[in-house]
């Protein structure tokens, strides 16, 4: 909270606006881009070698999780031609298929090539960040040399610790492509394109859609804004690409009945979190739970006697906070334009309140499992990308827009 | 005259810290310890979130070897 609301001031009053208007193509080609190259390639190593021994202590066909075999069903469905949405078996249940076509179509790529699968999450982490580079915010801004190296290669460090502090997250999850999705949306959120930003919602959407009920305040900017044609094609875009993308190609069969049944599937399957496991002594905290990750360990351990009822409570209070963070932040924005009307204002509000609402989104989600808490951490770099750290160290408030 | 902390190097350090100790905490699982949850870090490591009691047996029996 602390980072998403020093973050949004410090863009306000120190910040580099991300849309294209602001990019000038002849300032591309200069010692900032190669530094970012160069920053990006040390990055990609670092974090590349923590990532390859753990692909090499735990083997990519494992029996660990359905995430990955899940995958490599439905890929193979796709390339056979077969319906993929219908539930996949494994030995002792049937496999409700709640990942929506983002999640598991890039992978189609690793299955062709013939590559392990879990590269697919790290290349979707690099191509999201290759995306900010082409920005004003690195690029096109007159950084200074070590600031720009920074930017870039710091996001290589922190996935670094991920991986070497809990690296089966990245063995059987592939949380990282989701998170290369959100930087793709947070990087052409304010994009003049509505097909840019139309198709940006539509990987997000069609992977985690956890930003669904977020997306309530960048609506909300246009109306006040009064860009009512502009929010109307990215509209009629976003739809038309949910339609193209799993609608028609994948809900034909069952009219998309199986997403109502693998939503209830998924949460049935998230109580079970909330029972102790059998391998802890009695009396214990359920193991996700008790990791304190997240906020459900409140709801737990001081919520009424009955399990289902603290379940019930954590998710009624995530969808309340959740509601409460899309509300104050169309009030703060609302206030704003209402006064100031700043664009690079605007932006840091934004990309804070995005922040902030997935750190909620995620912190009260059913079952928190560890790697889920990897995009919510991330969405701290669209801030730290915006903002100018040379003008904030020097104490340079920017003077024009 | 009185010295005013410059707004700029405040919020921006401010901003990093924070930024560092929600990684940190994350990484680290900071959370655990007020929660008591303690677990038994290699069949952890092993089996992670996998409730499988099959898995942990055979870290811990590993483990104790």
């Amino acid at each position: 909270m602390v980072n998403a609301w020093t973050g949004s001031v410090l863009i306000a009053r120190y910040g580099t606006r991300t849309d294209e208007s602001a990019l000038r193509w002849k300032n591309v080609f200069s010692v900032n881009l190669l530094i970012a190259l160069l920053a990006i390639i040390v990055g990609v190593w670092y974090a590349g070698s923590a990532l390859v021994q753990v692909f090499r202590e735990i083997p990519e066909i494992n029996n660990y999780s359905d995430i990955l075999p899940g995958k490599r069903e439905f890929v193979r469905r796709f390339l056979h031609g077969e319906t993929v949405y219908v539930p996949v078996q494994f030995d002792s249940y049937a496999l409700q298929l709640t990942f929506l076509p983002f999640r598991w179509l890039p992978f189609v790529i690793a299955e062709m090539m013939k590559f392990d699968y879990r590269w697919i999450p790290f290349a979707g982490f690099i191509v999201g960040i290759l995306c900010w580079i082409f920005s004003n915010s690195i690029i096109g801004s007159k950084s200074a040399y070590w600031e720009t190296a920074l930017k870039i290669f710091l996001p290589f460090v922190a996935l670094n610790m991920f991986v070497v502090h809990e690296g089966i997250n990245f063995a059987l999850a592939v949380e990282l492509l989701i998170l290369g999705y959100h930087f793709i949306l947070a990087r052409f959120l304010f994009h003049k394109n509505p097909w840019v930003v139309g198709l940006s919602l539509v990987l997000c959407l069609l992977s985690r859609y956890s930003i669904i009920l977020w997306l309530a305040v960048p609506a909300f900017w246009l109306i006040l804004e009064k860009r009512h044609v502009f929010l109307g094609k990215v509209m009629l875009i976003t739809i038309g690409g949910i339609f193209l993308f799993y609608l028609l190609p994948f809900c034909r069969h069952d009219l998309g009945k199986h997403f109502l049944t693998a939503t209830q599937y998924y949460i049935d399957a998230c109580r079970g979190c909330w029972n102790v496991d059998t391998w802890l002594p009695p009396g214990s905290l359920p193991n996700l739970i008790g990791k304190g990750e997240g906020f459900q360990y409140w709801s737990y351990v001081f919520g009424p006697t009955d399990v289902d009822a603290r379940y019930r409570l954590n998710n009624n209070l995530g969808l309340l906070i959740c509601t409460a963070t899309v509300i104050i932040s169309c009030w703060v924005l609302y206030r704003h334009i209402k006064t100031k009307n700043d664009p690079i204002a605007i932006q840091g509000l934004l990309f804070g309140s995005l922040k902030v609402y997935m750190m909620f989104f995620i912190g009260f989600i059913l079952c928190p499992f560890s790697y889920l808490f990897i995009v919510p951490f991330f969405m701290l770099l669209p801030l730290f990308y915006s903002i100018s750290f040379k003008s904030a160290f020097l104490n340079q408030p920017r003077q024009s827009v | 005259m009185r010295n005013k902390i410059p707004l700029g190097p405040f919020l921006a350090l401010l901003f990093l810290t924070t930024s560092v100790l929600e990684l940190y905490m994350l990484t680290t699982r900071m959370g655990v310890h007020h929660t008591g949850y303690q677990p038994t870090d290699l069949a952890d490591s092993q089996c992670g979130e996998r409730m499988d009691r099959q898995c942990f047996d055979s870290a811990l029996r590993d483990k104790n070897r």
